[in-house]
């Protein structure tokens, strides 16, 4: 691949550093994430956050729906989910207001996760020899 | 001036006004300064204060161990036994909006009210998302569904 890759991360490997904004839309009131998310293409959605996130977001005032999510383990639980926006990955700045994205809330993970939906906006190379994650403009 | 303190009977002398005479059961009578009878009898009343504030001191912190311990039982369980119930009632209700939804919405994410009415509609969860900023209904009696899948998001 000969263009130049906008996010190039190297370890740890394959996380990338995003800083996902909730928006109160009345008052306009923000909240903001900056969390290093684990790369997991096996979750089809685009940010999956820890439960604990939702106090952040209710105090803001910013409504959070149930919503059915089918966990890795084939189980279905009752998750939260709200409009959020991805502002920044590592480096490269996103033009206002950013990426929109669906923000799902439950259990306690790890990490925050980036899932495919939100990685396929681009082209992504895992490059597992040399442990680097860029993401690449599309065509 | 008299009276009786656990049992003792206490005289104040009829000489002096600094002075008590003890009449104990054995009919011995002992000279004290009123003042050292005073002290005395503070510091055994606060040493019996102090000895039963620490144990219902003790007795309050076990309560509250006990109490804390009940309310992390009842919240895990409580917890579980909620977003299971909520499953339920959203598939209950999707069921029962089954012909409407697969009709009209097939595909589409829809916000569904827990009293069956469908609030808004989207070709994905994000638009969806966006539009229920929109509507003020109390977004804890809404959950959302996509038409013809089990779930909105996760691992598929």
């Amino acid at each position: 691949m000969s263009r130049i890759p906008f996010v190039q991360r190297g370890g740890p490997y394959p996380f990338l550093e995003v800083r996902i904004v909730v928006t109160r839309q009345d008052t306009g009131r923000r909240e903001v994430f900056t969390e290093n998310c684990k790369v997991d293409t096996g979750f089809y959605a685009d940010i999956f956050m820890p439960s604990h996130y939702q106090l952040a977001i209710s105090q803001l005032g910013v409504p959070l729906y149930d919503t059915p999510l089918i966990l890795a383990d084939g189980k279905e639980v009752s998750a939260k989910a709200c409009y959020a926006h991805v502002e920044k990955i590592d480096d490269h700045e996103f033009p206002a207001p950013g990426i929109d994205i669906a923000l799902f809330c439950h259990g306690n993970p790890k990490n925050p996760l980036l899932g495919l939906r939100l990685l396929n906006k681009w082209i992504a190379e895992l490059d597992g020899p040399r442990q680097i994650l860029s993401l690449f403009s599309p065509a | 001036m008299s009276g009786v303190i656990s049992g003792t009977r206490i005289e104040r002398h009829k000489d002096s006004t600094a002075t008590v005479g003890f009449q104990v059961f054995t009919g011995t009578t002992i000279q004290m300064d009123l003042q050292e009878v005073i002290d005395r009898l503070v510091v055994a009343r606060l040493d019996d204060v102090y000895r039963r504030i620490e144990q219902f001191d003790q007795r309050l912190t076990n309560i509250e161990n006990e109490f804390e311990e009940l309310k992390m039982m009842i919240e895990a369980g409580g917890m579980k036994l909620s977003e299971e119930r909520k499953l339920k009632v959203q598939k209950d209700i999707c069921k029962r909006l089954s012909d409407l939804l697969t009709k009209n919405f097939m595909n589409k994410y829809v916000a569904i009210t827990y009293d069956g009415q469908i609030v808004a509609s989207a070709e994905t969860d994000i638009e969806l998302l966006k539009k229920l900023r929109e509507i003020t209904y109390p977004s804890d009696q809404i959950f959302l569904h996509k038409v013809g899948s089990t779930a909105v998001a996760g691992w598929l």
